[in-house]
């Protein structure tokens, strides 16, 4: 599979235009999360309290609950991750519950043209670089999902490549 | 990808949202200071304004700046002593003399119901005087003392109570 990518990639054009496009969202958002995964523990910039009365109670019963800790480690871990390039495809799964309540946040609790331009992008940038890795994620598209095995396990562990 | 162009990468990734933020944040951006304050001054509960307006105007001395900050410009005051606007309690509290330390005033109960805030405190406006039992009654809109109600109750000399104003 990670051939026939290098393949497409090399042969079309617009294979490496739409390489370099979902790059650049990689490492604008995982430098994103990063850098806002850090400031939750270090606070280079003051943590922003909300935009709105609303999404301004919602961060606060999200601190007091320790939530926000949860959802700014994942940020933190998944921005890494694209930072290195490493597990792609496994944090933008990670991060797109994140994503969703940034935008939520940002788009229902905010609702200014900022905020919901926020909103949009950052689940924009998550989709897309889903969508670069869309092949790894095509399996899960199955209908037809057939019994549970262990063959998962197997292949994870070495020990039957095939998985069957 | 090669080393280089990933270092540059991550260089600019990180690069380019903090760029953005430092934008967002500063004086000219969307997220600036006075946003943030104007947020923070909305999400305060009805208690938290009133006593921030207090602590500003009383403990601060610094009443015109209070009511600037957390008197709504249609302000509207029952108080039989000023004219009822906003303009007439900076002018009523204009009158005290605040580098004396203005009036003494001590919360003993605050409360809140809905839209509505009582403070029942002790006022003294002269030094050396008994002061004063005070009600007043706040109404609080969009984070701003909309309306205000006052009952006031002179601490006599000498009374047959035997537990005190308070």
């Amino acid at each position: 599979m990670a051939s026939e990518k290098a393949e497409f990639r090399r042969d079309m054009p617009e294979g490496r235009v739409f390489m370099v496009i979902v790059y650049a969202a990689q490492f604008f958002f995982g430098g994103w999360f990063l850098y806002n995964g850090l400031n939750y523990f270090f606070t280079f910039f003051p943590q922003p309290s909300g935009s709105s009365p609303l999404s301004h109670e919602l961060i606060k019963a999200l601190i007091d609950s320790r939530l926000f800790a949860v959802v700014k480690g994942i940020e933190l871990v998944t921005g890494l991750a694209f930072l290195a390039n490493r597990f792609v495809p496994l944090a933008a799964v990670v991060a797109f519950p994140v994503s969703l309540c940034i935008a939520q946040l940002n788009i229902i609790a905010n609702g200014d043209a900022f905020s919901v331009g926020v909103g949009f992008v950052v689940v924009g940038l998550n989709g897309l670089i889903a969508v670069g890795h869309l092949d790894r994620f095509l399996p899960m598209l199955a209908c037809d999902n057939g019994d549970p095995s262990s063959a998962g396990l197997r292949r994870l562990f070495g020990g039957d490549q095939r998985g069957r | 990808m090669r080393g280089w162009v990933h270092a540059l990468c991550v260089i600019a990734g990180i690069a380019a949202p903090i760029s953005l933020e430092a934008w967002t944040t500063s004086a000219h951006g969307p997220r600036n200071k006075a946003h943030y304050a104007a947020v923070e001054a909305e999400s305060m509960t009805p208690k938290e304004v009133v006593l921030a307006f207090d602590r500003l105007a009383f403990d601060d001395h610094k009443p015109v700046e209070a009511i600037m900050k957390y008197v709504a410009p249609d302000y509207v005051d029952h108080d039989p002593t000023v004219k009822g606007d906003r303009q007439s309690a900076i002018d009523y509290l204009e009158k005290h003399d605040w580098s004396k330390g203005g009036p003494q005033r001590t919360i003993k109960h605050v409360i809140a119901e809905g839209d509505l805030v009582v403070l029942h405190h002790h006022l003294v406006r002269q030094p050396g005087t008994k002061g004063l039992v005070a009600v007043d009654i706040f109404r609080v809109k969009d984070g701003k003392l909309a309306e205000h109600w006052d009952a006031l109750q002179p601490i006599p000399d000498t009374s047959i109570n035997t537990h005190g104003p308070f």
